[in-house]
């Protein structure tokens, strides 16, 4: 379903930002952002949350935006401003029902399973059982180590963006290259992670 | 890693159902292969937490550095003497009422992070150690990260004055308070140092907000401003509005 032709000039170009990928889709993310950012007062007005709470609750609405409009999962059937409203009211309330229960906040990222969803749930019980031993605060501090180009590269990737994209963005001459470089830089990670 | 660059084509590419019969098969004959797609779907887990952590820094410090007043779209009013003379009367009262209102203590203690607790600076030594290290993911907004090596640093010298303040703001900055206060307490501890243990004490209080933290937080300002610790100016500015 596509009903751009209704939206606001602003946010048709913030959207095209964001869908073009590449430098565009952060100057799209910041113009997102700043244009909004005045609901974290709004949070902090309407619902009992402190400053840093509703800047949270607005981070993680700008998050899952970004990443329902990059998807193509964002219908256009409102502005941007009605929708990402509603998606901070929710963010809002569930902030409060973990603040009341104790629980800490969390962004989310893809589950590993649904990462596998092609293959059979008995080849996705193998790697998630795995992936249940695996140390993510070891790796992340092996990440550190890796330099920066590194982290880059391999964050930008997991990200979404194309090896052609990344090219783009961090000036390397084809995207081959980037793949070469990513995958050795995953090598890396490897090895000062599981030595072994 | 012999494995990786086809792991790596399979998550990327299109995944056909030839190609995901094969790898389905692989999964389950091969323990090894399955060792490194599990290390490679975690190691994206992680790749995109930083990379959201990293847009969060960004946009706290595009929320940081806003211009003081926000750009509203108005319409033209029209007839303007009248909308002049209502917005006039409407910004007096708010004016008044923001003038006679002090500020509540969570916006003091919100204020002290955004300006204090943002940036923990950088070393001009030149050297990269680890406290700098900790120090340059702070600043990225990485925060569990300079925890997690704030954390091996004081396992190897707990007496480390630097490293525990920078576990107790890391864990600050992740509202994770009871944590927070615990690095706080072992530094105010360290009586033969200066450093701002107490006050950090407080001021975590103040974020927690539990029952009893505000009395709590009150009696650990009026410690620092009576023992001379650091943190004193503020903390008298602060029990001035209390």
């Amino acid at each position: 379903m596509n009903e751009s032709k209704h939206l606001p000039a602003a946010d048709l170009r913030i959207l095209e930002n964001l869908t073009r990928g590449g430098i565009d889709r952060r100057k799209g993310e910041e113009e997102l952002f700043t244009t909004y950012m005045y609901f974290i007062q709004e949070g902090m007005r309407k619902y009992p949350l402190s400053e840093d709470e509703s800047f949270d609750a607005f981070s993680d609405t700008i998050l899952s935006a970004i990443d329902k409009i990059t998807d193509g999962s964002f219908e256009r059937a409102s502005s941007l401003k009605t929708w990402l409203y509603k998606i901070f009211q929710n963010k809002c309330v569930d902030l409060l029902r973990k603040k009341t229960t104790n629980k800490n906040k969390v962004h989310q990222t893809v589950s590993i399973t649904d990462m596998l969803m092609h293959v059979s749930d008995a080849a996705k019980s193998v790697v998630q059982k795995l992936a249940d031993q695996a140390d993510e605060q070891l790796l992340k501090r092996r990440l550190a180590e890796v330099g920066d180009t590194c982290q880059q590269l391999l964050q930008l990737s997991a990200e979404g963006h194309t090896d052609k994209e990344i090219a783009a963005l961090m000036e390397y001459k084809t995207a081959d290259v980037v793949k070469t470089s990513r995958l050795r830089c995953l090598e890396k990670l490897r090895r000062l992670y599981n030595p072994t | 890693m012999k494995h990786l660059e086809y792991i790596d084509d399979y998550f990327k590419g299109a995944q056909t159902g030839t190609l995901n019969r094969q790898f389905e098969q692989r999964l389950l004959d091969d323990p090894a292969f399955a060792e490194e797609v599990a290390f490679y779907l975690t190691a994206q887990r992680v790749f995109q937490q930083q990379a959201r952590d990293e847009k969060v820094a960004r946009f706290r410090k595009l929320y940081v550095e806003r211009p003081a007043t926000p750009v509203v779209a108005m319409k033209q009013p029209r007839r303007a003497w009248y909308y002049v003379a209502a917005a006039a009367v409407v910004i007096g009262i708010i004016f008044t009422v923001t003038l006679l209102s002090p500020p509540s203590k969570q916006q003091l203690a919100d204020r002290y992070i955004r300006q204090e607790l943002s940036d923990l600076g950088i070393s001009m030594s030149g050297t990269v150690d680890s406290i700098e290290l900790v120090r340059t993911l702070y600043n990225k907004g990485k925060f569990s990260e300079a925890l997690g090596i704030s954390e091996a640093i004081i396992n190897r010298s707990p007496a480390n004055l630097k490293a525990l303040e920078y576990a107790g703001v890391s864990n600050l900055r992740l509202q994770q308070y009871d944590r927070a206060l615990a690095w706080f307490k072992q530094m105010a501890a360290h009586k033969g140092y200066s450093n701002k243990g107490t006050f950090y004490q407080a001021l975590t209080l103040i974020k927690r907000d539990k029952p009893g933290d505000l009395p709590q937080a009150k009696i650990l300002l009026e410690q620092v401003v009576h023992e001379d610790l650091e943190g004193r100016e503020i903390a008298r500015e602060w029990l001035a509005k209390w």
